[in-house]
């Protein structure tokens, strides 16, 4: 395995494990209480969010597509592109929403519900900010003419396997936390 | 790369250099500063136990809450910093490529980049020293409620800047940032392991040392994961009023042991690999034999791998875990101590009649086996079962059996890879008189520390109290005897490193020039270059032929056969 997707593929283990403690935390914390989302908690926006994670899972499969006609030798950024903007949409909408509901969160008074809620959307937001970095710098990383062509796709595939990872958390986090 | 490193002065060595070597060295150094504090910390609240009366130069007599500071920050600093900066950072830097025959790390940037998040993390451990608190006090397994709040502390935090610039709050992030650092130097290690081999070096023609490091930072990685989302949710509980801790608003206190012992049982076993692995190579050059059951062992360790992720609440039967479940993590624990008595039976093995050299490397290396294996090991045997557990855990039995399974690894083994490659990488002598009485002065009192803890924890002497004169049981008959023997021991352990400390400053300066490249007549290939090897490590790269141990090959002159010489 090339050095930059091997190391990768160990980051990506890492996170797995990092959101796996979060989200067997929150999972142990919901099955102790009775009423989940507590009562007097804000209710989750289902509709908005989830045409959000259809944008965020398009943004995923335009990744691929780059990822596969970069290896066959198709040079175009396009889709990469337009990859990063849905990523961006996604990133702000879902901004946004975690925003508004942290201002009316703070208004009452913290509770575990909540703290789960920023945590792990906040933790996933922080991921989606980190994704869209390293696309910039894979944009930098593709004009140095100093890197030799298979450096480059092994790069592409690291940046893409990052970016399949932030993809596919979502789903898991919107089930969990949006609708049981 | 460019050649022109050299040479270039001490402040580019040690801050800018990309070279491995020299970030070796940084991380020996930055860990020996560090653990040099964490070991006066020990002898004073030894002494302070043993001793109450006693005015301590510098520190005077301590009260409770100070003795809670340094208890806690020695565990701190000797499980986190210098176990892993010596075992995984030191030694995987130094010798990963040099054992494998290649210039660098895979990312030697990102190498540097690792270095400088670990030195970081030191300084905001050191910060934390000066805040209002004077240092976090919750013992070193931060669990909370004493971990989130002011707990013991006279200054109530009221604002978020007071929260923010508190002992509790720098302690995490400095350890935040440690396994940051960790984590980019064990992809650096596997990757440089699998990618960066010299020619003609199979996977299992590979030092066993390499492995071990490497199998430490990939079960490091599965493990640190869930500590890190731990120790995020414990920051936010400080600083953000959120509530994952705390019992009164649907909290659990315990989810902290859990997402903490799922990376603390783990460690043990991250610090342990890499020193059997040292001893691995100690072993092998001193015993002049091949290594019995290479294979064997790396399939012995996989599997151990394995199981230490899910032995971690035994660390837990007295805080309380469902009785069933009890049962099953004792019998996981008792299972686990399968796989490493194979490993120590192979190192047996490879001694069995072997021509033994008798050198310094080869004393610290059999004492190790000795002490980890007959009272780490064994007692642990005790602990993992959940019925004596509930009578020790809370005592100093527990203290002297974790005590006599890291020391055994990071001082014993780590000592005797110090002694193994000190001429290596210094390309000196170190002087033998001062070796040898470090040797005998860190074995004889380091189990005058130990033995007399196990016997006191038997007895019912409770750990983590700050001191036992009104307990009137423990004032008795032959425990404060026991007490005084333990303090005046560890005391002299303590100081007994010093020697050890001149003797490096001294032999690095003044020591005997090396006259051979190789005066073990070791094999591996960090021993056919120069001492210490240049920039590149190798004027021609080898090419490797055997396996790392063939040592009284039949058919060959010498008793021992380089990797990258043909017969």
């Amino acid at each position: 395995m090339p050095g930059p997707v091997m190391a990768m593929v160990m980051v990506i283990i890492v996170e797995t494990m990092f959101f796996g403690g979060l989200i067997s935390a929150y999972i142990l914390a919901k099955i102790a209480e009775v009423e989940w989302p507590p009562a007097g908690q804000p209710r989750l926006p289902f509709w908005l969010t989830f045409s959000n994670m259809i944008v965020l899972l398009i943004s995923g499969i335009l990744m691929y597509r780059f990822f596969k006609s970069y290896k066959t030798g198709n040079k175009s950024l396009k889709y990469l592109t337009f990859a990063s903007i849905l990523g961006i949409v996604f990133f702000l909408v879902q901004g946004f929403e975690w925003l508004r509901i942290l201002l009316f969160g703070i208004k009452t008074e913290p509770s575990l519900f909540g703290s789960f809620f920023y945590t792990l959307i906040g933790m996933h937001g922080l991921h989606v900010l980190a994704g869209l970095l390293v696309i910039r710098y894979l944009y930098k990383y593709l004009k140095n003419p100093s890197k030799t062509e298979e450096q480059k796709v092994h790069v592409v595939t690291a940046v893409a396997l990052f970016w399949y990872f932030v993809v596919l958390l979502w789903p898991v986090l919107y089930y969990l936390t949006y609708l049981v | 790369m460019s050649t022109t490193h050299e040479n270039k002065g001490f402040w580019h060595r040690f801050f800018f250099s990309l070279d491995h070597k020299d970030i070796g060295l940084q991380y020996l150094i930055t860990t020996m500063f560090i653990a040099f504090f964490a070991g006066i910390f020990a002898m004073v609240f030894r002494i302070h136990l043993a001793f109450p009366d006693y005015h301590i130069p510098l520190f005077g007599i301590i009260d409770a809450k100070e003795y809670n500071i340094l208890v806690t920050n020695h565990g701190l600093i000797m499980v986190l910093w210098l176990s892993m900066g010596i075992l995984l950072a030191t030694a995987g830097n130094y010798l990963i490529p040099t054992m494998l025959g290649t210039d660098d790390m895979a990312f030697p940037k990102l190498n540097k980049l690792s270095y400088w998040f670990f030195l970081l993390s030191v300084i905001i451990l050191i910060i934390s020293f000066f805040l209002p608190q004077k240092g976090f006090g919750g013992g070193w397994t931060l669990y909370p409620p004493l971990s989130v709040g002011d707990f013991g502390y006279n200054t109530p935090y009221k604002t978020f800047s007071d929260r923010f610039f508190s002992s509790n709050t720098f302690v995490l992030l400095a350890i935040a940032l440690e396994f940051v650092a960790l984590l980019m130097g064990g992809i650096n290690f596997m990757v440089t392991l699998f990618n960066k081999r010299a020619k003609g070096m199979g996977l299992l023609q590979v030092p066993l040392l390499v492995w071990m490091i490497v199998i430490a930072s990939i079960l490091f990685m599965f493990s640190v994961g869930p500590l890190v989302a731990g120790t995020f949710m414990l920051l936010l509980d400080i600083n953000a009023g959120t509530g994952f801790y705390d019992a009164s608003r649907g909290g659990d206190p315990l989810l902290w042991e859990h997402l903490f012992w799922f990376f603390g049982h783990p460690e043990v076993y991250v610090i342990l690999l890499p020193g059997l692995g040292i001893l691995a190579e100690v072993i092998t050059t001193n015993a002049r034999k091949t290594l019995f059951g290479y294979k064997f062992i790396l399939v012995l360790v996989l599997i151990a791998t394995v199981l230490s992720l899910m032995v971690w609440a035994h660390h837990q039967f007295v805080a309380g875990v469902d009785p069933r479940a009890a049962t099953v993590f004792g019998i996981l624990t008792i299972i686990i101590s399968l796989p490493f008595a194979g490993v120590i039976l192979s190192f047996l093995a490879t001694l069995w009649k072997s021509n033994l050299r008798l050198t310094l490397p080869m004393k610290w290396a059999m004492s190790a086996i000795v002490l980890f294996t007959i009272l780490g090991g064994f007692t642990g045997l005790h602990l993992g079962a959940a019925l004596f557990d509930m009578y020790a855990h809370d005592t100093s039995f527990v203290v002297a059996h974790f005590h006599y399974t890291l020391i055994p690894v990071v001082i014993f083994a780590g000592m005797a890879g110090f002694y193994h490659w000190f001429n290596k990488f210094s390309g000196r002598e170190l002087n033998q008189f001062l070796g040898n009485l470090h040797f005998w002065l860190t074995f004889i009192f380091f189990n005058g520390f130990g033995i007399p803890l196990f016997l006191l924890g038997l007895a019912g002497q409770p750990r983590r109290y700050a001191g036992y004169d009104h307990i009137p049981y423990l004032s008795e008959g032959y425990l404060p005897l026991l007490r005084e023997i333990a303090t005046i021991s560890a005391v002299i352990l303590v100081l007994s490193q010093f020697i050890f400390i001149f003797n490096f400053i001294w032999s690095v300066y003044k020591g005997k020039k090396v006259t051979s490249n190789n005066p073990w007549q070791s094999t591996t290939l960090e021993w056919q270059t120069s001492s210490p090897p240049p920039h590149g490590n190798f004027e021609v790269y080898p090419v490797v032929y055997h396996g790392p141990y063939e040592y009284n090959r039949p058919g060959v002159d010498k008793d021992f056969l380089p990797q990258n010489q043909k017969i």
